[in-house]
């Protein structure tokens, strides 16, 4: 055998080789050569939170007739029964989170007094129906906002008596009360102001 | 086939966006209406003054005392006016009774009597008014109304949705020490009523 025919033996059977090994290498390990398989114990979960609120209202709102101009030393005495509205803003929640809520009151669309003539007033009680806890908001007039509150979800066009926030499962204790204001003049006619109490919530973005 | 897979993968990275972000705003909201309306309607008010048919109308007045001029009646010695309110709900409606000297009027007012009594009763049996029992005022006496010194107070009261009217009765005589005999004089007034109701 010539040298020639050495050196291309010796690459036929390299190439043949390299084939193998490759063909091996693909093929073997395409089979598992170690297999094993490890069944977890422990399973992993996820429930999601709940969140629901509710706004009780009284049997009766407020109604009063024949009213005048009352200072707000008096209106904010004015006693129980259909002088007062006692209302409950709740929250039950579980789960990590903050729920943004606000009280509004909406005039109704009958009302002929000047929203300047009329004074509303609003306290947190300890209780439904309760002990005075603390002034919430006023007295001060009626007055709508203009604009919508991103944070509770309330809209524009109402005024907003209050706000704020639950984290845990809970009640708020409201009382609201409503009188004709002292700079109001009375004349022949009389004059009548409603409203409705409207609540809204939201919960907050993470 | 490339493309297409590139496509799904940016589609997918997208869905995967949306739904991270749009979990992220309200996951929750609440709006409840109220159903009870809180109603409050005003009480009404009105007020008239009536005066009578003709008002005192002296002339050629000789001084004379105070039970001689107290007990005074008949056509043009005396005048009946009435104060009245409608008021519905409860509210307490503060008044003054006021006289104004007329224009033209040259008779000093420390002369002339004023003398205010209770128009529901008849003639000899009338009540006076309240700073009119003891001692009959001259004009000059009585003070002069809160902004305004042209106006003299004749009386005060009030009127509420229980005691919505008071009627009255004036008489004015000259005043017996009066000696002034050689000029003719006038004395005028008019009355008026200014009403205010405060805030309970």
């Amino acid at each position: 055998m010539n040298l020639k025919q050495t050196s291309s033996s010796q690459t036929t059977f390299i190439s043949i080789l390299g084939i193998a090994v490759l063909l091996v290498a693909v093929i073997g390990t395409s089979f598992a050569v170690f297999t094993y398989t490890g069944t977890g114990t422990k399973t992993n979960t996820i429930t999601t939170g709940t969140i629901t609120m509710s706004y009780i209202e009284p049997t009766n709102g407020i109604s009063i007739t024949d009213m005048m101009p009352t200072t707000d030393d008096t209106g904010k005495k004015l006693a129980s029964g259909t002088n007062v509205f006692d209302f409950t803003v709740s929250a039950t929640i579980t789960g990590t989170v903050t729920v943004n809520y606000a009280v509004g009151a909406k005039k109704t669309t009958d009302s002929t007094l000047d929203n300047n003539s009329v004074k509303l007033y609003l306290e947190e009680l300890a209780t439904s129906g309760g002990a005075f806890q603390s002034v919430v908001k006023g007295p001060v007039v009626y007055s709508e906002s203009t604009t919508e509150d991103a944070t509770t979800g309330a809209p524009s066009g109402i005024m907003t008596l209050a706000t704020g926030s639950f984290t845990s499962s809970s009640s708020k204790y409201y009382r609201l009360r409503m009188w004709v204001a002292d700079t109001y003049q009375p004349t022949s006619t009389s004059q009548k102001f409603s409203v409705k109490v409207n609540v809204y919530g939201k919960a907050a973005s993470k | 086939m490339e493309k297409g897979k590139i496509i799904l993968s940016i589609l997918g990275i997208a869905f995967l966006v949306a739904i991270v972000f749009g979990s992220t705003y309200a996951i929750f909201t609440f709006s409840k209406a109220g159903t009870k309306e809180n109603k409050i309607t005003t009480g009404t008010v009105s007020m008239t003054y009536t005066e009578g048919t003709a008002g005192i109308t002296l002339t050629d007045m000789v001084p004379m005392d105070d039970d001689t001029g107290k007990a005074r009646r008949g056509a043009n010695t005396n005048f009946e006016f009435t104060v009245s309110a409608t008021i519905t709900g409860t509210t307490t409606i503060n008044y003054d009774i006021y006289a104004e000297k007329t224009t033209g009027s040259t008779l000093d007012e420390k002369f002339v009597k004023v003398y205010l009594t209770d128009g529901a009763y008849e003639y000899g049996t009338e009540k006076a008014m309240s700073g009119y029992t003891s001692t009959i005022p001259v004009y000059s006496e009585l003070s002069t109304m809160p902004g305004n010194t042209s106006q003299r107070k004749l009386y005060s009261g009030t009127l509420t949705n229980s005691n919505t009217s008071q009627h009255f009765r004036l008489r004015l005589w000259l005043l017996s020490t009066y000696t002034d005999n050689t000029t003719a004089k006038t004395f005028g007034i008019k009355v008026g009523v200014k009403a205010t109701q405060k805030a309970s």
